[in-house]
Formats: structure tokens, sequence, C-alpha cells
């Protein structure tokens, strides 16, 4: 597969492997350098929960960079603190809380690589972080958010409309409000899908998908939450290549 | 960028991630530096799939914990899987890279004995990496074969099949069948490839591991007696064994809803403790 310009994936070639700090710790985390002309686009990757690595699952996160590259975007992929190659301990993955320090150091070292616009994906825990440091941040140009919970307590679960957390709506509700391009996606066997979809009758949910907004749903065949089928691991990696050269204005080639 | 390329602790050890060898074919590594001279290094070997996830902060932290006690240590990601490059390598291949980190290791670090750990799957890669040598090796869960191995991982990809409930997941091809064909099996969400399934098939852990005397520390995983039943074929093939377990009834595979940080986990940190208690007598320092 090419980018838009013919230029190539990246490899661990392009990529740099280094650790920055986020209070008294240090995140570790993999750059990839746009291998085709810069966009000026940093796109920060952020995983989910339960020691899922920067890589996510079977590295997806790491075909999803070097193909980026090829679109002239660099980007980020981190383990959170306590994850992987990261020091300190990893907590409960709080929903309300979900590991701002690293998030909000990480879109630093963007920005200190060159990033003049920044895009988060991120998957379950990881839609909640990339929501909840980034909804408000100047520099957002996008984002794709695959299952985020809608509750803000223990695993996210929101079994009626009243359970749907207020960081959840604050943030949602943000990213409407700024027109910021955001892209949510669910499975559609997934349970967290059931619950936005019950939430959906609320006024002030069905109310941000509307004409004119700048957030789409879209829905995914079987259980998207956990990637747990390459087939749909593959799906999402491309559903965010499309979305990525759509938002920045770049093309996608098709593949080679 | 404003990050550094190598982690300090403040104890002196560092931590030095890198990727290793030809573009377009290179691994990741990392190493462990310890504060002083590094008289020793033990390569990791990690598995596969999923167990590769399971066990990754264990074996950072077993890693640390061995640069704090003065024994280099270097940990890999197989080519097509982590950070490393694309690739689908046969079992002589993981081998192969397995040796490849332990040259850089030994160039880094400057030691000049080493040892290999091995975790599940990755036992028989460090078993055969250090084959024919008296190199000590420690196995965290070693599978008495490779098709043992991959009759109880294609098992759980069943279970995990069911457990989802998924009726997209429980249309999907059956892996023996794509196996057969010669292509890449999903086995949650990981794929195996046909040339690792094959070449995997014939390997038996105590004959890769009873080539030479050696001193190997096994530590059994749950209760199935595989590591007393090796320890005693190694003990007839004269080598000098020291068995453990770990009780543990979590499949490394499936192990989502009950998960709490391994730093929180005694027998985890137990396990971690023994393993370099047990380097120690058998490395110089």
């Amino acid at each position: 597969m090419t980018g838009a310009a013919g230029a190539p994936p990246a490899r661990a070639a392009d990529e740099r492997p280094f650790y920055f700090r986020a209070g008294a710790e240090h995140i570790f985390g993999v750059l990839t350098e746009p291998t085709a002309a810069d966009s000026g686009v940093g796109v920060l990757l952020l995983s989910g929960g339960v020691y899922v690595l920067s890589t996510n699952r079977n590295r997806l996160y790491v075909r999803m960079a070097r193909q980026l590259a090829a679109q002239g975007h660099r980007s980020l992929r981190i383990d959170y603190r306590g994850v992987g190659e990261s020091t300190g301990m990893i907590g409960d993955y709080p929903l309300d809380d979900p590991n701002v320090p690293d998030v909000e150091a990480a879109i630093g070292q963007l920005v200190a690589a060159g990033a003049r616009r920044i895009v988060l994906v991120g998957s379950c825990y990881g839609a909640r972080a990339a929501m909840h440091v980034a909804a408000g941040h100047p520099a957002l140009a996008s984002m794709v958010l695959l299952a985020p919970p809608l509750g803000d307590r223990g695993r996210g679960a929101a079994a009626t409309p009243d359970e749907v957390g207020k960081v959840f709506q604050d943030r949602l509700s943000t990213l409407w409000r700024r027109r910021i391009p955001t892209l949510l996606l669910y499975g559609q066997e997934d349970n967290y899908y059931h619950d936005f979809a019950r939430a959906s009758a609320e006024p002030w949910l069905s109310g941000l998908f509307g004409d004119g907004s700048a957030l789409v749903l879209r829905t995914l065949p079987g259980k998207a939450h956990g990637l747990q089928r390459i087939d749909l691991q593959d799906v999402f990696v491309d559903t965010v290549l499309d979305w990525v050269a759509s938002v920045t204005g770049g093309d996608r080639a098709p593949a080679v | 960028m404003t990050g550094t390329a190598t982690l300090l602790h403040h104890d002196g050890t560092e931590e030095i991630p890198r990727f290793l060898g030809a573009p377009g074919a290179a691994l990741f590594g990392c190493l462990h530096r310890p504060a002083g001279v590094a008289r020793s290094l033990v390569v990791l070997c990690s598995s596969i799939g999923a167990e590769w996830k399971y066990n990754y902060r264990r074996e950072v932290l077993l890693a640390r914990r061995l640069a704090e006690r003065g024994v280099a240590a270097v940990r890999f990601h197989y080519l097509g899987s982590g950070n490393s490059d694309d690739g689908s390598p046969d079992f002589a291949a993981l081998v192969a890279q397995a040796r490849q980190v332990e040259a850089w290791g030994r160039a880094e670090s400057g030691a000049t004995r080493v040892g290999y750990f091995g975790a599940r799957f990755g036992a028989l890669v460090a078993a055969a990496a250090s084959a024919d040598t008296d190199m000590p090796l420690t196995a965290w869960g070693a599978p008495g074969t490779g098709a043992g191995y991959f009759r109880e991982l294609l098992r759980i990809e069943r279970v995990g099949r069911l457990a989802e409930g998924s009726a997209a997941f429980a249309e999907a091809e059956e892996p023996r069948v794509r196996l057969a064909r010669g292509e890449p099996a999903d086995v949650v969400g990981y794929p195996l490839p046909p040339e690792l399934y094959d070449s995997a098939q014939s390997l038996v852990f105590t004959e890769l591991a009873g080539t030479a005397p050696r001193d190997v520390c096994l530590v059994e995983i749950g209760g199935d007696g595989s590591a007393r039943r090796a320890a005693e074929s190694l003990t007839e093939r004269g080598l000098r064994v020291h068995a453990s377990r770990l009780v543990e009834d979590r499949s490394w595979w499936l192990h989502d809803a009950d998960w709490r940080p391994d730093e929180t986990r005694q027998t985890v940190r137990n396990m971690i403790e023994e393993t370099v208690d047990w380097f120690l007598t058998v490395l110089p320092t």
C-alpha cells in the first residue's frame, strides 16, 4: 500500500522509540515520521485499558501509524504510566480521570515534533482519554473514537440513559459545539453501542448528531470493542485512514 | 520532541530501546543495563499473540529487577509483532532473532556470560537459542511440545468465540482450515502464521533444553504437573534443575475480567524475585 503521493508506508527505520516526562513518570512512546511531504498533522494513538500496549491489539496501531506516515502525518503511540515500557503503576483506568497527564504530555510531544494540527484516535478507554483531554484543545483537528463507554464509573456501562456520565456528556457536547469532525465507531453487538442506542432517545444526544453536525456515528458489524478479530481490525485501520485523509484535506491512494 | 532515547533510573540502571538490524527487517529491542559493570546478560524470549501482551509487564519488571541487582537483560519483539518490522517468521527464524538480540546485548553491555529466559512459547525459543551450551535457562510455563501448545491455543480460540457470543465470530472460518490452506489463522485477534505453526509441531521442550549439562529453572503456571515431568526428564539427562509452581488459574489468552496490575499481585512479585534469585546463583555478577 502507498500513500497519496506514492509514498511507501513507514518502517521501523522511520520511527523513534523514546521516553518523555509526565509528572513524576517516564512515558514510553514511539514517534513515526512521515514518509510523504509533511502535512503538519500529528496523530495521537491511544489504546484501551487492561494493560493494552501502545501497539494496541495485534499491533494495529503500528500498522496504522506506518500507513498514516504515507499520508504525510506523523504519529505517536504511547504506553500509559504503569503499562508496557513506561514507569509507574496504572490505576483502575478511571473513565472520569483517564491518564490526563500522560495524554497532555503526549500531545505536547507531537507539537514539539512539528505538528500544527492534532488528530486523536482512541479505542475504548483510549477514546475516553482522547475526549477527556483534547475536546477543548486549540490545536484539535479531529477525533476517531472506537467504542467509547458512556458511563463515567467502573467499566463505563450505562444501562439506562440516566447512567450516561456527566463527563462523557460534557466532552461530546464540547466537540459538537466546536464543530470538531468526530467519528464515533461502535460494533453493532457492542454493549456500549446498546447503551448508546438507548441513550439516543434523549434529546441532548440525538441533537448532537443532526443535520449540520460535525459528529458522525457509524457502526461496524459484530463486536468492535476489544478488536478481537483481525478482519475487524483491518476495517478499523482502513476507516481511520480514510477519515483522517478526508478531514485533513489529503487523499488516500487505493491499496496496491 | 523533548524526550530522551534512554531511560535513566535513580539507581543508575538504564533502559535503552532501539531498532536492531537492517531497514525493513528491524527488531525492536530494549537493553536494561545495570549501574556498574555487567558481567552477565539474560536474554528474555516472550511468548506470542495474547500471551505476549499478558506477560509483557512481568518481563519488563523482571528485566528491571535483574538490572537493579547487577545483571543486564535484553527484551525484544519478534518480526511481525510489537514494534518490529513486518514478517512471518518460522520457528528457526525466531531462534535466530533471539541470537541476534543476544549479540547486541553482549556488545552493548559488555557481559561475557549469558543466560536465557522464556515464557510459554518463548520457552521453546529460549531453549533452542541456548541449546548445546551451558547457558542457564529459566522457563515460565514451558509447553511440553509445540504441537501441544498449538492444540491448546486453538482450543482457547474456540472458547473465546463462545465467550464472545458474537454471530460473526461463530461464523468465522475454523483456524485449522485456514492453516491447512497455508493461510494465517485468526486466534483471538492475533495471526498464527502457517510457517510458525508447521515448524513448531515437532518441538519437544526437554529435547531442546537438555542437549548439554546446564542449570535450568522451571516455573509451572497452574497445576498440570508439566514442570515436574520436565524436571524429571532433564535430571535424567544430567541437568541441574530447580522447579517451582505459580498457582494461577487464569488463561493467558482470556483474562480481562479480573485484571489488576502485576505490581499488586504478590504471586507475580514472588515469581520475579525467585527467578532473579536463581539467576544470581548461576550467573556471575
